[in-house]
């Protein structure tokens, strides 16, 4: 019998941007609901990728947003220190993606069965990350 | 702020490691305290504070999850996923057989959305482990009679 499977999440610029949006019928955010519905672990943001989205947790039409994905990862002189080291690997990554890579390791911690999914609109500078990362990464596009 | 932005608040304290420790007495049923102080010299916990920690963090923080998962389907009824494709997506990228049988994924989806259309609303993560759970069974031939071999 397979064991308890574990999957964490992690949102990129254009996910957080999605959550925040208060449009009906948004297509987007849908997504990110579901991918939200799917994980049974931590859903995470690192806090670049809410400086890039304009996320502010106190603003009250982030309330619904909030709830959803409430846990921050903060850039933290370690975690900046390798997303340094991923940037020079990808150099066509962005600071912000080089942020979700080193949050998708971050989470994974030290269970090794635990999938991390990356939403983002960046697949391509995402996968090229995910292959140096010592987690096992599934990056979906949005 | 409504009482469960209270509360996401106060698990982002968590989160955080923020914030005093306070003591509190519980009153709990006397064999699940002897339970749990033998679980623990056994090794489940550090102490049977942590354990009590642990595991009241867990339940709660499942809870919050639900709950938000709700009010946010109420405003946004259009953003409801598919049965079938969060379970889909729950075992896209691990070697749990759902991956790689989307047709009985499909199958044990409809069947519970059949019987219980609210399932979002009731316990989604549960519901979403009793479809994983069904195609697991069914691909380890559970319930298929075995033909005799000579």
């Amino acid at each position: 019998m397979a064991g308890k499977l574990l999957r964490h999440l992690v949102l990129d610029n254009e996910a957080a941007q999605a959550l925040l949006s208060t449009r009906a019928g948004d297509r987007k955010r849908a997504a990110v609901v579901e991918a939200i519905t799917a994980a049974n672990g931590r859903t995470v943001v690192p806090t670049a990728v809410r400086v890039e989205a304009g996320w502010r947790r106190r603003d009250p039409g982030a309330a619904y947003a909030n709830r959803l994905a409430h846990e921050d990862d903060p850039l933290d002189r370690a975690h900046a220190d390798r997303a340094v080291q991923l940037r020079r690997l990808v150099p066509t990554a962005s600071v912000v993606d080089a942020t979700v890579a080193v949050t998708a390791e971050h989470i994974a911690g030290c269970a090794s069965d635990a999938v991390v999914e990356v939403v983002t609109s960046d697949a391509g500078d995402l996968r090229a990350l995910a292959t140096h990362v010592d987690a096992a990464v599934d990056v979906a596009a949005l | 702020m409504s009482r469960l932005d209270d509360l996401f608040e106060a698990l982002a304290d968590l989160a955080d490691a923020r914030g005093e420790s306070k003591a509190t007495s519980i009153r709990q049923p006397a064999a699940l305290h002897r339970a749990a102080q033998v679980a623990t010299e056994l090794g489940m916990d550090e102490s049977l504070t942590a354990a009590t920690n642990r595991a009241l963090a867990e339940r709660i923080r499942a809870f919050a999850r639900q709950q938000a998962l709700v009010a946010h389907l109420r405003r946004f009824p259009e953003d409801r996923p598919q049965l079938a494709a969060v379970a889909s997506r729950r075992v896209r990228g691990t070697g749990h057989p759902a991956a790689r049988h989307p047709e009985l994924v499909e199958a044990a989806a409809q069947w519970i959305e059949d019987r219980e259309p609210d399932w979002i609303f009731v316990n989604a993560d549960e519901t979403i482990d009793q479809v994983l759970r069904y195609v697991e069974m069914v691909t380890a031939g559970v319930g298929i009679p075995r033909t005799a071999t000579a």
